[in-house]
């Protein structure tokens, strides 16, 4: 995946794909973890893009994971998903109260057999960075008390076809009355992440 | 200075030094650095005529010349030169004490010699007071006194000042000597205790010592008692011997006096058989080797007690031995004992000493190692206040990060915005934006106020409005009724002049005519009541829908629209308003493009399975709820049967019993509403039904309807039918009020069997009842 990026100091559509999906996996868990929706003892520790970084071992977690990035690989690759959030809500009340969105911009005219020019360092930085602010972002948020689990919502467009049976439409899941607080952005040259974490204000 | 005075006294000075006194009365005192004193005048008369005019002399002089002074026991007496000799008589008079003290130990014993020598030749001694006298008569007039006291003074002060010198030498000397001293008894007593220590120490040790050899005599003592115990013992059991030997003895000899008595029977036997000898001769030889045989035995005895002595001795030897052997094993045990238990004592000490070393060791090694730990703990706090303070540095700098990079975006933003702009076209433009805002703001202020009249007109000719719909309500309403009226009176015109001609022609009866006639009119009638409720129901529907005039209409249209332009303009002016004047404010966010999006997500999601699990959770905890609430009613009732089994049937039928009241309450919902929605078209289709007709139609019974006409006059004024649901014939019933319609009965439905027409001609009647009056 990434020896694409590696050898040639060029990236191409799939691999700057292959880049964000797997951010977005060491994102969500960083998340997962940071905000305790799991038992920090069912996280192990990994080295990557220089940081230790929590993964989960938990194989119902690891399943949706890999099910959710494979299928916005795809949308990707059709440059057919604008925005990732992992929205976080309350199992008693359904509520909202945690909404972490990622917006990615696509170039539209790249096509798969183009490649562009792109540091790897770089790039390592920009998600290094970002993982970061997520770590660093406890220190603000709020602590959820009680029972919280996460779901991970695709904004496609209009006229994208649901993958299969398993998967259905759904709401926004939007925070009335919200604190946002933006995060880092990072770039492949083929793809740009816009971070952004909005939570309920509890005053 | 008595002893000077007595040394003095005893000193007789030799000749020669006087000679040379005397020979030199114009000696000058010369002041020496020391300052020798020059001699003094005692009162005695051998001192007067001791003490001659000398030379003083320099008390280097003096030194040298004793120096240059032999030793008076190594070498013969030998007269001192004058030099020596006037030191010598200086030194007798008490001057110069600066000279060693065995020098004046020598000077001294010259002194004796020279004395010895001077007093015997008194002659010299008066031939130098002579000299003197002479001296003193023929020398010029010289305060030698004064001198000689000044040079007194002097040479004291010089001695004075030595002594002085020598007592500071000596304080150094004896506060070094001190100090040395001092160090040395600090020393002395360091090692006094030290010494004290020790001796403590091994006082402590000698008392365990003593203790131990306490213990130990202690245990000689019980080995001596155990030993005293046995040695009694063993003495009873040498004296049970000793009278067991005695005892034997006994017996060996009362065996031996057996013998002797045996023998001596024997004997008498023998004499008495003497007289038997010849014919006993055999029995003596019987007797003699009987005899033979007792001695023998005696022999054997004998030498049995001798054996048994030799036993004795013996055993007495070997007890003695078996009593060595035991004392010495007993020390021996005693000894491999004490051994034993000094080894292990010694044994015990040494692992205490060596536990000791190891303990001071460990001691030493963990206070090393909590000093070092103190310091450890102390890094450990300046690192984790460093630690805190770089987190909060950290968090400080990811915020300005945060800060910056939000204003970067920012710069950038409005650097795409502005585009090749510069900062004063920038400004520039802000300020016409602000002059345009402003100019903005005071057109605003004025569309307000001609909002504000608008709105104020608006609610003027609002009211006006209202004020002429109620004009016109009232005026239609006039209008109708006059309408009504006229309406009426041409009726009645109308029926007046169909009267007339009906009386006309009654003359001339035409009945077909006059009923052609008299339906054909009231049939128009009819037609313009219809026209006329279809008018009245229209206008209804528009005074209800509250329809206004045209100009009002237009004119409230208009102010709409001038509101809604001022509103817009409004909110136009105020965005600008926000944009250009606070930089720093975030550029708003795109909205949300949900819209433009489909949002999906996988169904087995997290949140989906926990909830799942929470609601199946619940729903267990519910039924486990419910079914311990009916265990705890069965158990409460007391009975015998299977209380699980009761509880799941329970639990089963309040379940079901919780769906059929679900179902039921549905059920009855349902129900309701549909009868709700029947009554409400029913009551609507009858009230319309009533209102149009005239007629109220009520179901009594089965098949038996009531009708009550609108214009009755009384409520009991009612006609009754009866239906046949078979043939669906419809009978009038009779009754009082039906009674009284004879006429319009006969000739309706007798002749044409018309209830339409029957009951249309009742509410003709009673409508013209009605409002004719």
């Amino acid at each position: 995946m990434t020896s694409n990026t590696l050898v040639c100091n060029a990236i191409t559509l799939k691999g700057s794909v292959d880049i964000i999906t797997e951010f977005f996996d060491y994102g969500i868990n960083s998340i997962l973890y940071q905000r305790g929706l799991y038992p920090s003892d069912r996280f192990i520790h990994s080295q990557k893009y220089g940081l230790t970084l929590l993964m989960s071992i938990d194989d119902q977690l690891k399943e949706y994971l890999s099910v959710m990035l494979n299928q916005m690989k795809t949308f990707m690759l059709t440059k057919s998903v604008h925005k990732m959030v992992l929205v976080i809500i309350n199992v008693e009340t359904h509520e909202t109260v945690e909404r972490w969105e990622f917006l990615i911009d696509c170039d539209k005219t790249i096509t798969e057999s183009d490649s562009k020019s792109v540091d790897h360092k770089e790039i390592q930085k920009g998600i290094r960075d970002v993982i970061r602010q997520i770590t660093a972002s406890v220190t603000f948020l709020p602590l959820l008390e009680g029972k919280f689990s996460f779901d991970l919502l695709l904004f496609t467009d209009k006229d994208t076809d649901l993958p299969s049976a398993l998967w259905s439409d759904s709401n926004p899941h939007l925070i009335p009355n919200a604190e946002e607080v933006e995060l880092r952005s990072f770039s492949t040259a083929v793809h740009k992440v816009n971070a952004l974490v909005s939570y309920k204000n509890c005053e | 200075m008595q002893s000077n005075q007595d040394f003095r006294s005893r000193l007789p000075l030799p000749k020669s030094v006087f000679k040379s006194a005397i020979a030199r009365p114009s000696l000058q005192t010369s002041t020496a650095p020391s300052g020798v004193p020059p001699l003094r005048t005692s009162s005695s008369a051998s001192q007067s005529c001791v003490k001659p005019t000398l030379k003083v002399l320099s008390t280097n002089s003096v030194q040298t010349a004793l120096r240059l002074r032999p030793h008076p026991y190594l070498s013969s007496h030998v007269r001192p030169t004058f030099s020596s000799r006037h030191a010598m008589t200086v030194k007798s008079i008490g001057l110069v004490p600066a000279v060693s003290p065995q020098v004046v130990t020598r000077l001294d014993f010259d002194v004796e010699n020279n004395r010895e020598s001077l007093l015997s030749s008194p002659q010299d001694m008066n031939r130098c007071l002579t000299d003197k006298r002479l001296s003193s008569k023929t020398s010029p007039a010289v305060d030698w006194n004064s001198l000689s006291k000044e040079a007194e003074v002097i040479a004291l002060k010089t001695q004075i000042t030595k002594l002085e010198t020598l007592l500071d030498e000596m304080k150094l000397k004896n506060s070094q000597i001190c100090i040395d001293y001092d160090l040395k008894i600090e020393k002395l007593t360091t090692e006094s205790e030290r010494h004290q220590n020790k001796c403590l120490d091994f006082e402590k040790q000698m008392k365990a010592f003593e203790l131990k050899s306490e213990e130990s005599s202690d245990q000689l003592l019980n080995a001596r008692e155990e030993f005293g115990r046995e040695y009694e013992k063993y003495e009873k059991r040498i004296n049970e011997l000793t009278k067991t030997v005695m005892d034997l003895t006994n017996q060996l000899s009362d065996n031996e006096v057996a013998i002797d008595s045996v023998e001596a029977t024997h004997q008498s036997q023998m004499v008495a058989v003497e007289h038997q000898m010849k014919a006993l001769e055999s029995k003596v030889i019987e007797l003699s080797e009987e005899k033979e045989f007792f001695v023998k035995h005696i022999q054997q005895l004998e030498s049995d007690a001798k054996d048994r002595e030799q036993l004795d001795a013996e055993l007495k030897s070997a007890k003695v031995n078996i009593c060595l052997l035991n004392e010495e094993l007993k020390s021996y045990k005693d000894g491999v004992k004490l051994s034993d238990i000094l080894e292990n004592e010694l044994q015990e000490l040494r692992q205490l000493r060596e536990q000791n070393v190891e303990l001071i060791r460990s001691n030493q090694l963990l206070t090393d190692v909590h000093s070092k730990n103190l310091v450890l703990e102390e890094k450990l706090i300046a690192l984790e206040t460093q630690l805190n303070e770089r987190n909060n540095r950290l968090k400080g700098v990811m915020e300005t990060d945060l800060e910056v990079n939000e204003l970067r975006k920012r710069l950038s933003e409005w650097q795409e915005l502005l585009a090749n702009d510069s900062p004063i076209d920038v400004h520039k433009h802000l300020s016409n934006v602000q002059n345009n805002e402003i100019i903005l703001r005071s057109e605003l202020a004025s569309l307000k106020t001609q909002f504000d009249d608008m709105m104020s007109k608006r609610e003027q000719l609002e009211s006006d409005l209202m004020t002429t719909r109620n004009e016109l309500l009232e005026q239609n309403e006039s209008i109708k009724k006059l309408n009504r009226k006229c309406l009426l009176f041409t009726k009645e015109k109308e029926s007046y002049k169909s009267l007339i001609n009906s009386y006309e022609h009654d003359v001339t009866l035409d009945w077909n005519k006059v009923s052609k006639d008299r339906i054909s009119s009231l049939e128009a009638l009819v037609d313009d009541y219809r026209n006329f409720v279809e008018q009245l129901e229209t206008e209804i529907k528009v005074l209800k829908n509250g329809e206004e005039s045209e100009e009002c209409q237009h004119r409230i249209k208009e102010l709409e629209n001038s509101f809604n332009k001022i509103k817009e303009m409004k909110e136009h002016q105020i965005s600008p308003e926000s944009e250009p004047m606070d930089t720093n404010c975030a550029p708003p966010r795109e909205p949300t493009a949900a819209v433009s999006y489909r949002i999906i997500h996988f169904n087995q999601n997290p949140i989906a399975v926990n909830i799942a699990k929470h609601n199946e959770d619940f729903k267990r905890l519910v039924e486990e709820n419910q079914r311990l609430q009916n265990r705890v009613l069965v158990l409460e009732t007391g009975s015998d049967a299977d209380v699980t089994q009761k509880c799941d049937e329970g639990i089963k039928n309040s379940q079901e019993l919780e769906k059929l009241q679900k179902k039921l309450v549905s059920a009855e919902k349902s129900q309701q509403k549909i009868i709700d929605a029947f009554k409400r078209t029913s009551k609507e289709f009858r009230e319309v039904c009533y209102r149009l007709t005239g007629f109220r139609i009520d179901l009594l019974k089965q098949n038996t309807y009531r009708l009550a006409h609108m214009y009755a006059d009384s409520p009991d004024d009612v006609l009754m039918f009866e239906s046949d649901g078979t043939d669906r014939t419809i009978k009038m019933l009779e009754n009082q009020y039906s009674n009284k319609l004879q006429e319009s009965v006969q000739t309706y439905l007798t002749a044409h069997d018309s209830f339409p027409a029957f009951l249309a001609s009742l509410t003709l009647e009673l409508f013209h009842k009605q409002t004719i009056v």
